[in-house]
């Protein structure tokens, strides 16, 4: 008898918690909107926004009385982050808003519907004048359209070995063509000296013979090809706009190299103790390895970064920009609550209570340049440059930075560009060649052109 | 007539395969095929279904051409040296004292354990060009090898795998070794069967059937070959180390074609089952002429 009312009563203080459990939950979901947000696939892209995400989640933003609140969460980057987000989307289990996202794979997002046009909202012109980014904006358009708000860029240019450019008695980095022509002569003059010293090549470029990884091609052949065709784009559209001229002067750039161009892979060129070449692509995202390997920036340290070369010195130095954005999803499983939820974020970090701390919050805890039209007048950020001067040159070539391709089949164009031209180039001219021997290269160029068409379905 | 009574058991206990069979293989192959007649990325609601198309580009593309071939390339250094290093491992470990038996089985076991992506690591390190191999060569014997985008990079591959899946095939080797009853051998010395003859006229024919499973799984091998090209080659120089899954995986998630990544997959697929045909058929015959 006991035992039966003691299983009755387990049983009904059971029932009593479920359904409170039931009722608590109907009660949370009814009066919270949760909008989760993925962050780029690095610790401290999770530490950030997990920190704003907090701020924004105490302040009580509500909408039609419920409260907003930011679920931040690392997207999943296995194979790879565009990979995870094309699961997401396929699975309805995306998130309403992302970071991580460049130009090509916006476009993709886009030709597929899976991202806002913000184009025309109003909490999207505040966030552009608020950040001075006008000119940057318009660069990211696709089709007069606008789906990402650009968070920040590296700007590929070059970088140089300042031991060695001492050594070749040069006190500033090259600037045009004939500058490098002038220091290759230099390194030809003192090759053996420079041996001695363990610098056993000109430059550093291992990628050049990887044709898989096609965005390398954006950091060897884009940037340059950028400067020197004046900012035409290689493919506008649909439409291989690439001026051909320009694209050879890239080729011949490496060809003058020859043997010199060094290949082989070494991991960390610029946190050797010796480097071992003069110079070598000036990718921004190694200056915080530099700066753990103990390297130090300067024409009188150890590596110093320059612009892009062009023909006269009074061309405007272009550049690639290595650039990616937030962009918010539309997807069945976002409802438009959690749409706007989102967008009260954005709203809160960049033009409410976060909109002064969040850039320089961002360089310390990324060593990334934000996109902001005034990056290098900010004075919340001068005092940032002024002890990372590495970055304060990098940040001088932002506004010569230009964004990627739009095209969906933009990693098909690289891949082959790589493939019919820059590998066979590379081992069949720039591998046997002398320095500043300006070797024929209107073949590589013409199979560039050719299969840059043929892969993208170019007009 | 007394009527046939239905046994339930069998039943009972095969239906957990079944569905398991239909759920994560059957379902998922079926929406593969449909997928491969789309031109679907994953991601747009809108999609054409375009028949045959897919399958018939995959005649046309060189990187699946190279995928094919490079496949059987895989296949046959794969196959050989884990053949002859599985059972010379197994041979090696079976002469030792019982108590020591145990201890090296797990020693040549222990590369399976290891991560595609760490060994990548190491030997991209030890092939570098500032490593130390590559500056002895350099400095000593004026041979200046960029291993990993020369041909070399196809051996070098070849040896990871063999490294990493020799000691696995070694322990299935080394159960049939072991099963094989010292009675056998004994016969076979009175009759003058001694030293190497042991290996093959008792020991090689009495485990014909693990030897069989040995070939078959690793020829299977060279068809999910991923994370090693991937990590240090991107299937280059020129195609040359390239394979089916980095193929697949490109096409549908660094081009977004996931329906012509489909159709690579199912043409990977009746390649696998072509070729680990013909190699069952011959290793059936030979297990019939050893009387298994």
């Amino acid at each position: 008898m006991r035992g039966k009312t003691t299983k009755k009563m387990a049983a009904g203080i059971l029932s009593a918690a479920m359904m409170a459990t039931m009722l608590t939950g109907t009660a949370f979901a009814d009066d919270v909107i949760t909008v989760n947000f993925w962050t780029a696939p690095e610790q401290y892209n999770l530490e950030l926004w997990t920190s704003y995400a907090e701020k924004f989640n105490a302040s009580d933003v509500e909408l039609d009385g419920k409260k907003v609140e930011i679920n931040v969460q690392m997207m999943p980057a296995q194979p790879s982050s565009e990979a995870g987000i094309q699961n997401a989307i396929a699975t309805g289990t995306v998130p309403a808003i992302s970071e991580n996202i460049n130009r090509s794979f916006a476009n993709i997002l886009a030709e597929s519907q899976s991202v806002w046009d913000i184009s025309g909202e109003d909490w999207f012109a505040d966030i552009v004048a608020e950040r001075k980014i006008e000119d940057t904006v318009a660069a990211w358009a696709i089709d007069g359209s606008q789906y990402v708000l650009p968070l920040y860029v590296n700007p590929i240019t070059l970088c140089y070995n300042s031991h060695a450019l001492k050594t070749l008695g040069f006190d500033s980095v090259p600037q045009t063509t004939e500058d490098l022509k002038a220091l290759l002569d230099a390194y030809a003059e003192h090759q053996e000296e420079l041996n001695e010293e363990g610098i056993s090549h000109f430059m550093y470029r291992a990628e050049l013979l990887n044709s898989a990884n096609y965005w390398e091609r954006w950091f060897d052949i884009e940037a340059p090809y950028n400067a020197f065709a004046k900012g035409t784009p290689l493919v506008d559209g649909n439409t291989l706009t690439a001026d051909r001229d320009a694209l050879q002067k890239v080729f011949e750039l490496y060809g003058n190299m020859g043997s010199s161009l060094l290949t082989g892979t070494i991991d960390g060129v610029w946190q050797q103790e010796t480097v071992p070449v003069v110079m070598g692509c000036g990718l921004p995202w190694e200056i915080s390895a530099n700066d753990a390997a103990g390297k130090v920036y300067g024409l009188d340290g150890d590596y110093v970064f320059g612009p892009t070369l062009v023909e006269n010195a009074e061309d405007v130095h272009y550049n690639y920009a290595d650039s990616k954005g937030l962009v918010l999803y539309k997807n069945d499983a976002i409802s438009d609550e959690e749409h706007q939820g989102a967008i009260e974020f954005l709203k809160f970090v960049f033009t409410g209570e976060g909109k002064d701390t969040f850039d320089i919050d961002w360089l310390n805890d990324t060593a990334m340049l934000p996109v902001r039209g005034d990056l290098e007048t900010n004075e919340s950020l001068t005092a940032y440059f002024d002890e990372h001067p590495a970055l304060k040159d990098v940040g001088s070539f932002v506004a010569d930075a230009l964004p990627g391709m739009a095209h969906e089949k933009g990693a098909d164009i690289m891949t082959a560009l790589g493939e019919e031209a820059v590998i066979p180039f590379v081992n069949e001219v720039a591998a046997s060649g002398g320095i500043n021997e300006n070797p024929d290269v209107s073949k590589y160029v013409d199979a560039a052109m050719e299969a840059m068409k043929n892969a993208g379905g170019l007009e | 007539m007394k009527k046939k009574k239905f046994n339930v058991m069998p039943w009972v206990f095969n239906t957990p395969y079944i569905l398991y069979s239909m759920i994560f293989l059957f379902l998922p192959l079926i929406w593969a095929f449909w997928l491969s007649m789309t031109d679907w990325n994953l991601m747009s609601p809108n999609y054409n279904f375009v028949k045959l198309q897919n399958f018939a580009e995959l005649f046309t593309d060189k990187k699946v051409t190279a995928a094919f071939w490079n496949t059987l390339r895989y296949l046959v250094p794969i196959v050989i040296l884990c053949f002859i290093l599985g059972v010379g491992i197994a041979l090696m470990v079976s002469k030792l004292p019982s108590r020591l038996k145990g201890f090296a089985a797990v020693m040549f076991f222990i590369p399976y354990l290891t991560s595609g992506v760490s060994t990548s690591v190491m030997v991209k390190y030890l092939f570098s060009y500032n490593s130390a191999l590559s500056t002895f060569l350099r400095e000593k014997l004026n041979l200046n090898v960029n291993w990993l985008q020369s041909e070399w990079a196809f051996y070098i591959l070849v040896i990871m795998i063999v490294w990493k899946m020799a000691g696995y095939y070694a322990l299935f080797v080394l159960s049939g070794i072991e099963s094989i009853s010292e009675d056998v051998y004994e016969a076979g010395m009175l009759d003058g069967c001694v030293g190497i003859k042991k290996l093959f006229y008792i020991t090689l024919p009495m485990i014909t059937p693990t030897l069989t499973s040995v070939i078959v799984l690793a020829a299977g091998l060279s068809f999910q070959i991923f994370s090693e090209p991937f990590l240090l080659t991107g299937g280059g120089p020129l195609m040359s180390t390239t394979t089916w899954q980095l193929e697949i995986y490109n096409a549908s998630f660094v081009r977004f074609r996931s329906g012509y990544g489909a159709a690579m997959a199912i043409a990977c697929a009746i390649q696998t089952f072509v070729v680990i045909q013909l190699i069952t058929w011959i290793m059936n015959k030979i297990n019939r002429k050893f009387g298994w």
